[in-house]
């Protein structure tokens, strides 16, 4: 029995299990992974439309409803907006300037997007050029204050 | 090599060769992976890896799936695996009562069908793969849910049946055990 003695340790086979339930999942992963990246650069992205605001935070609120683009970056372009970015690799774009309003660290101003909900406006979870948009959806780009100690934003009037 | 091993491998290939045609309808469910892997925890790991290559030298060429030379090589050998896998086992636990350890010998099982049919899968995709030019990545990402199905219903078969048919063997060849385990 001493040939089999490891198997009276639960913890042993409790590894292989889980060995094989990792391997099932990271290759399921990979997988449909894969089918998601194959089918994005196959289409391309559909482009759809959204209603695009910006907000300088000085009185000034434009809307551009019905711009159309897969992701908010292209409904910026398409909506005629100068956007300067600094890209951040698989991360995605970093805008730095939109329309000649450049960010301000002294004045700790940046830009920032916002998308409406149910609750009001929420922060933009991601960089503009890696966030599909939805049809219809409300998005607007704030000029707003950071704050430098919690790095909050202050979210559109 | 005696008359009666090579009997037994013979036997064990041909019964190979009829379940793979028996089970051609049910894609990546088989019984000759774990076939070979009793031939080989019975017979030693060379003639374990002796009856998946024997196995595929006929299987692979009278393949109702098409015939392409470097996959069914790739087949051939890769089916070895489980033979010697099979063999290597049979050596460290050939000789020892089950009784008690049941239910834990099955899941360990379970998962020795299960890996060996990882490097088998990994092994026969890269291959597959530089047959036909394809990117050895995008092979082993496109044949994943193959690869699952194969995996999962080699860890079944393996988990449910490796210690019942080890067991019968044993009653069965008794101290006539021939190859590695010969008493």
């Amino acid at each position: 029995m001493k040939k089999l003695a490891f198997l009276r340790n639960k913890w042993a086979l409790t590894t292989l299990v889980t060995l094989c339930w990792a391997i099932i999942a990271s290759s399921a992963f990979g997988y449909y992974y894969y089918q998601y990246t194959d089918l994005v650069a196959r289409i391309g992205g559909v482009p759809v439309p959204v209603n695009l605001g910006i907000d300088y935070a000085n009185g000034t609120r434009q809307w551009f409803n019905g711009t159309r683009g897969a992701t908010l970056y292209d409904t910026m372009i398409q909506a005629g907006w100068d956007v300067e970015v600094t890209p951040f690799g698989v991360m995605g774009f970093y805008v730095t300037s939109i329309n000649g309003v450049e960010e301000s660290a002294d004045e700790s101003t940046y830009w920032g997007w916002w998308t409406w909900t149910d609750y009001g406006w929420s922060h933009g979870g991601s960089a503009c050029d890696k966030y599909i948009v939805s049809i219809d959806e409300n998005i607007i780009w704030y000029y707003s204050y950071c704050d430098p100690t919690t790095w909050e934003m202050t979210p559109p009037p | 090599m005696d008359t009666r091993k090579v009997s037994i491998i013979t036997t064990l290939t041909a019964l190979c060769i009829a379940t793979n045609y028996a089970l051609l309808g049910i894609h990546q469910v088989k019984l000759m992976d774990f076939i070979v892997f009793v031939g080989g925890f019975y017979l030693g790991p060379l003639a374990g890896a002796s009856i998946g290559i024997l196995s595929w030298l006929v299987y692979g060429t009278i393949n109702p799936y098409g015939f392409i030379p470097q996959v069914w090589l790739a087949t051939m050998f890769s089916e070895a695996i489980y033979g010697l896998i099979g063999g290597l086992l049979g050596k460290k636990i050939a000789p020892t009562n089950f009784n008690g350890v049941r239910l834990r010998l099955s899941i360990f099982f379970g998962t020795i069908g299960f890996i060996s049919t990882l490097f088998y899968d990994l092994a026969t995709n890269v291959v597959w793969a530089s047959a036909f030019s394809v990117p050895i990545i995008v092979a082993i990402l496109c044949g994943t849910p193959f690869t699952i199905v194969h995996q999962v219903s080699n860890a079944t078969i393996f988990g449910v049946s490796a210690v019942p048919v080890i067991t019968v063997l044993e009653k069965l060849f008794g101290d006539e055990k021939v190859g590695v385990s010969k008493k």
